[in-house]
Parts: C-alpha cells; sequence; structure tokens
C-alpha cells in the first residue's frame, strides 16, 4: 500500500468502491492494490480487467519491491526476464526503444527470500505476467521494481512515509517510461480502437446472424481503413446486408 | 546495427558463431534462455509493435532442419528441398507471409551451421544421381544480414565441394561484397525477388531499389556467377501491364539473357490462417490483401502475356510459373 500512495497522490487518482481489492482511477489510469503472493497478483489482473470495461490490450504495469544482493536501495528496475521459481516457467516482456530504466531478471518467490543473488527477488511478477498474457499483448506488460532490500540494508517496511518517499525519488523516470509506452500503444491502436467504436455504433441497427455480421463488419473495416472516410450515408439499415456489402464495395471499386 | 536486447540460449552462449555476431553487433543486454521458443514462440506478441524495434534471438535449431518444397515448386532439378538459416526479415514487405506464420519479428539467427552441413550432407549422398537443389532465403533474406550471419561464407563454401547439389540464395539485398570473396560457383544461384519502381514502393518497404537491385545482378553476372529472376510475387494488372513490359525491357538490356540460369513467376498466395492474421495485425491493408487475392482471369491474361514477353528473352527451357 504504501508504494501505491505516492502514484495515488501523483496521478490524482480516486478510489473505487469494490469489494476484493482496492481500486483507484483516473480517465487514463487505475491503480489496483494487489497485496502479497502471486496469487493474488494474477487475481488483481482479473478483478481489474472486469471492474474497467474489459478492454483488451491495455497496458499492464506491476509496480513493487524486491530484493537484491548489491543493488541500492531506492534504485529501480525494469524487469527483462521473469522466473516463477516455483514451476521455473519463465516470461521475457518486450522492451521498447531508449528505455531509460536498467534492466533486470527477477525471480517471483512463494515466501519472503533473504538469499540474495544478482536477480531480484519479489513474490508478485510472475503471478502478474501470467495474467495479464490473457488480457494484453507482451508489449505493453511490464514490471518495475524498486530495491527495498539488500545483503546488507533493508528500509523499514512499517515506515509508510519511507516506503513513499523512496518511490516519489523515481515517480518522474516511471512516468516517463510509461508515456513512452502509451505514446507506442497510441500509434498503434488509437485509429483501430476509433474504428471499432464506429463499427460498433453501425451494428446497433441492424439486425444480423453471426455469419452475417461478421463478413459486414469485415468490409465495413475496410471501407473505413482504405478512404479513412466516416460518411456512411450509402448503408441502409432497412435494405438487405448483400445490398449494404455491395454498396460498400462500389465506394471501394472491389 | 543495435539491438535493445539479444537473446542467446545457454547452449550455444559460447559457440564461435555467436561469438563472432555479438562482436560486430551494439546491445543493451544479453539475456539467456533455454529455448528460443520461450521468446519466439508466445502468441500473445504483436508483430507489428516488435517490427519497429526488433531485438535478436541467437539460438540452436534442432529439429527440422531442412525440408522438402511443395512438390510442384522447381527452377529446373529433379529434388528441392529449402531450410532457414534465420526467421524474420529486416525488409517490411506488406505482403509478406511471415508476419503470418510468427508471433514474434525479433530476429532468429540459427547458429548451428555445422548441424545444417550435417543434414545437407546426407541428402546429398543419398541423391548422387539426382541434381538437387537446396533453397535459402525464403524464411528471412540471405544476403541482407550476412555481415552478421556470415551465411554466404559458410555456404558458398561447403556447396562449392559438391557437383550435384545446387545453393538458390534469394535476397533483395544489394549487399553482394560477400560473394566477391569467392570464385564464382557454378552450383550457386544468387536469385532476387524484383518488382517495377511502383510496386516496391507501394509493398516493399525498407527494400532496395530497382535500379540498385539491378545492378547488382548486372555486377554479379559480370562476376561470372549465375543469377536468378524471382518475379515472386508478381502484381500485374491491366493497369500496371505497360509498366511491367517496361521493367522487363529494362532488365534484359542491362543483363546477358543468355548466361540467366533460371526465371520464376509466381503470383501471391498466402495459406488462409496467415492472411486472417495479418489482416488483423495490419487491417489497414485489408483492401490490398482483398485484390491480392483476387483470382480472376484478368490477371492470369497479364500473367501470361508477361510470361511470353520473358520468352523473347530467355530460353522457355528456363522460365517457371510456380
Amino acid at each position: 500500500m504504501s508504494e501505491a500512495k505516492a502514484f495515488i497522490d501523483y496521478y490524482s487518482l480516486k478510489k473505487k468502491k469494490t469489494s476484493n481489492f482496492s481500486l483507484y482511477y483516473s480517465d487514463m489510469i487505475s491503480l489496483t492494490i494487489c497485496g502479497i503472493g502471486k496469487i493474488n497478483a494474477a487475481m488483481s489482473i482479473v478483478q481489474t480487467f472486469y471492474e474497467f470495461k474489459q478492454q483488451k490490450n491495455n497496458i499492464w504495469i506491476n509496480f513493487g519491491v524486491a530484493g537484491n544482493k548489491k543493488e541500492k536501495i531506492g534504485s529501480i528496475f525494469l524487469v527483462d526476464k521473469v522466473i516463477d521459481n516455483e514451476t521455473k516457467k519463465k516470461r521475457y516482456p518486450f522492451i521498447l526503444d531508449n528505455c531509460k530504466i536498467n534492466q533486470n531478471s527477477c525471480i517471483t518467490y512463494n515466501e519472503p527470500n533473504f538469499n540474495y543473488t544478482n536477480n531480484l527477488s519479489d513474490m508478485e511478477a510472475s503471478g502478474f505476467f501470467f495474467g495479464c498474457e490473457k488480457y494484453s499483448s507482451k508489449e505493453f506488460i511490464h514490471s518495475i521494481k524498486i530495491i527495498s532490500d539488500n545483503e546488507k540494508k533493508k528500509i523499514n517496511f512499517f515506515n509508510k512515509d519511507e516506503v513513499k518517499s523512496m518511490v516519489l525519488n523515481k515517480i518522474e523516470d516511471i512516468d516517463t517510461f510509461i508515456k513512452k509506452l502509451y505514446s507506442t500503444w497510441t500509434n498503434y491502436f488509437e485509429k483501430k480502437k476509433k474504428i471499432e467504436n464506429i463499427i460498433r455504433n453501425i451494428l446497433i441497427d441492424y439486425r444480423l446472424t453471426f455469419s452475417e455480421e461478421k463478413e459486414f463488419r469485415r468490409w465495413l473495416s475496410m471501407y473505413f481503413y482504405h478512404t479513412s472516410n466516416e460518411k456512411i450515408n450509402f448503408l441502409d439499415n432497412k435494405k438487405d446486408i448483400q445490398t449494404n456489402i455491395q454498396n460498400i464495395k462500389k465506394k471501394l471499386g472491389v | 546495427m543495435k539491438f535493445n536486447n539479444v537473446y542467446i540460449e545457454r547452449e550455444i552462449l559460447k559457440s564461435f558463431y555467436t561469438k563472432n555476431i555479438l562482436d560486430k553487433i551494439n546491445y543493451g543486454k544479453i539475456i539467456l534462455c533455454d529455448k528460443y521458443s520461450e521468446v519466439f514462440n508466445p502468441k500473445n506478441q504483436n508483430f507489428r509493435i516488435q517490427k519497429m524495434n526488433p531485438n535478436i534471438i541467437l539460438a540452436k535449431k534442432r529439429k527440422k532442419l531442412i525440408f522438402k518444397t511443395p512438390e510442384d515448386y522447381t527452377i529446373g532439378f529433379e529434388k528441392n528441398f529449402y531450410f532457414s538459416h534465420m526467421l524474420n526479415c529486416v525488409y517490411d514487405c506488406s505482403y509478406c507471409f511471415l508476419q503470418g506464420m510468427f508471433n514474434s519479428a525479433n530476429y532468429l539467427v540459427f547458429v548451428n551451421y555445422e548441424d545444417y552441413f550435417k543434414e545437407i550432407e546426407k541428402i546429398i549422398k543419398t541423391n548422387t544421381n539426382n541434381r538437387i537443389c537446396f533453397f535459402s532465403g525464403y524464411d528471412c533474406d540471405s544476403l541482407a544480414l550476412d555481415y552478421l550471419t556470415n551465411f554466404v561464407t559458410n555456404f558458398v563454401d561447403f556447396f562449392s565441394r559438391y557437383q550435384n547439389a545446387f545453393l538458390e540464395i534469394r535476397t533483395k539485398s544489394v549487399n553482394i561484397k560477400p560473394l566477391f570473396k569467392f570464385k564464382p560457383s557454378k552450383n550457386i544461384i544468387i536469385a532476387y525477388s524484383i518488382n517495377p519502381q511502383s510496386v516496391i514502393e507501394k509493398f516493399e518497404e525498407k527494400t532496395p531499389n530497382f535500379e540498385k537491385r539491378l545492378n547488382a545482378l548486372k555486377k554479379i553476372q559480370e562476376k561470372g556467377w549465375n543469377i536468378g529472376l524471382r518475379f515472386d510475387p508478381i502484381f500485374i494488372s491491366k493497369k500496371n501491364k505497360n509498366e511491367y513490359l517496361i521493367f522487363l525491357e529494362r532488365i534484359f538490356s542491362k543483363l546477358d539473357c543468355s548466361l540467366i540460369h533460371s526465371v520464376t513467376i509466381g503470383k501471391f498466395r498466402m495459406p488462409e490462417v496467415f492472411l486472417k492474421k495479418i489482416i488483423k495485425i495490419r487491417p489497414e491493408d485489408s483492401y490490398n490483401f482483398t485484390n491480392f487475392i483476387k483470382n480472376n482471369i484478368e490477371e492470369e491474361m497479364m500473367i501470361k502475356h508477361f510470361y511470353s514477353n520473358i520468352e523473347k528473352y530467355v530460353n522457355k527451357n528456363k522460365i517457371f510459373y510456380n
């Protein structure tokens, strides 16, 4: 919770009332406090997905504390390999170009681990990755870890201000990373989402079978992508679907 | 060349080829994996987004190193095989089937060339009475990243030991220097995929232009190597028919037609599953794909016309419509 506080303040997030996990949100961002452990992490993904319109291919970022043998307390790392210590299953996030945050691999343990190695050690990352991969593409699923303990030192986890200030020190770097990721997301998905919405609104006025809808959707999509024209006055929901598809084909010159 | 991350299979970390590649690239970090499939195969990956900034994976190919080509695919040999020392390509052709076949756009380089040689040797030894051809450059461009892979150095040298086995090096790259370290070899065919410039501009992003490819072909031919012309895929229609004919004239006026090893023509074709996947990740091209797969009489007539024009320059026995 203490790690989350810094983000809640920084992004001015409001609390959402739910039964299981604490959720915070704004127009653009939501934050879920998953608690400790990979099962909680995975379950919080499912809860978040259903709480926020079940949108596929969103950006998902896990943020939390981790241990490491030598790294300085308060330094942050972008996870480039996640190993579940129990199952030995691995995941390899796709790191975007020019990422300013240092990378490291992370081993997720079932219990607190104090046998420090050069890998990060945490208790959530693998659950987070396995949960998110159902809902988004690998390029948009990431984990950022902040070092809370090493061989020589550890923070006082009960001192909320200490944890919060440690996160605040790095929040600009994390925000830059998020903005960069969002820009890549926007470049690829913005037009797609816009066209999907237009098509969804058109289909409301039609009563179609599954296969008719599939075909109509395909031609509408092709029309909007190819023409970049949102005018659809050549469509008529009183006419049969094949006539409408023929009209799209005519417009496309197919 | 710069990569954010290099993924390396633990088993080949100390291989000579791995070290060689690492010496030639700039990279952020080496990330070890057990099998390349852990990085390359997962389904929840977006080929288009990765294509903006691909990473490189160095791995060992363990199974299925050599494949038989489809029965009717030939450039005049009795038996035909293909293999891939690399998966994915530096170019970004919108019609490319790789984006439908693979989940990841990372470059995957197999560094265990010796294993390829053993498998190829086995096939050669069991086919001593047949002239056989091995095709490379179907799942990647054979020459484009040669400075990293050393494909030419290794495979040209290997094939030069055999009389009855031929190697086709398929490319769009004008990176031809590596060839010239060798004396021209009779059993190597350097085959260029070519299209008129307007088609290149429309569909073959990041590739060398037509004139550059033609110049490369001329140089290769002048040095004494076998060359092949691959009009595959061809996008001929009533609209651009004349452009294709002028394009042919340009090619055959520049090259020595009598020395061309083979010419192939192929329409755009793609398994439906690949096509569906590509339309999903590049919906902006769905209109083009609908036009590509139109199987109409007009296109057939255009291709026949194109074929008969090639016959004016090249012996019919050397032209293949696959």
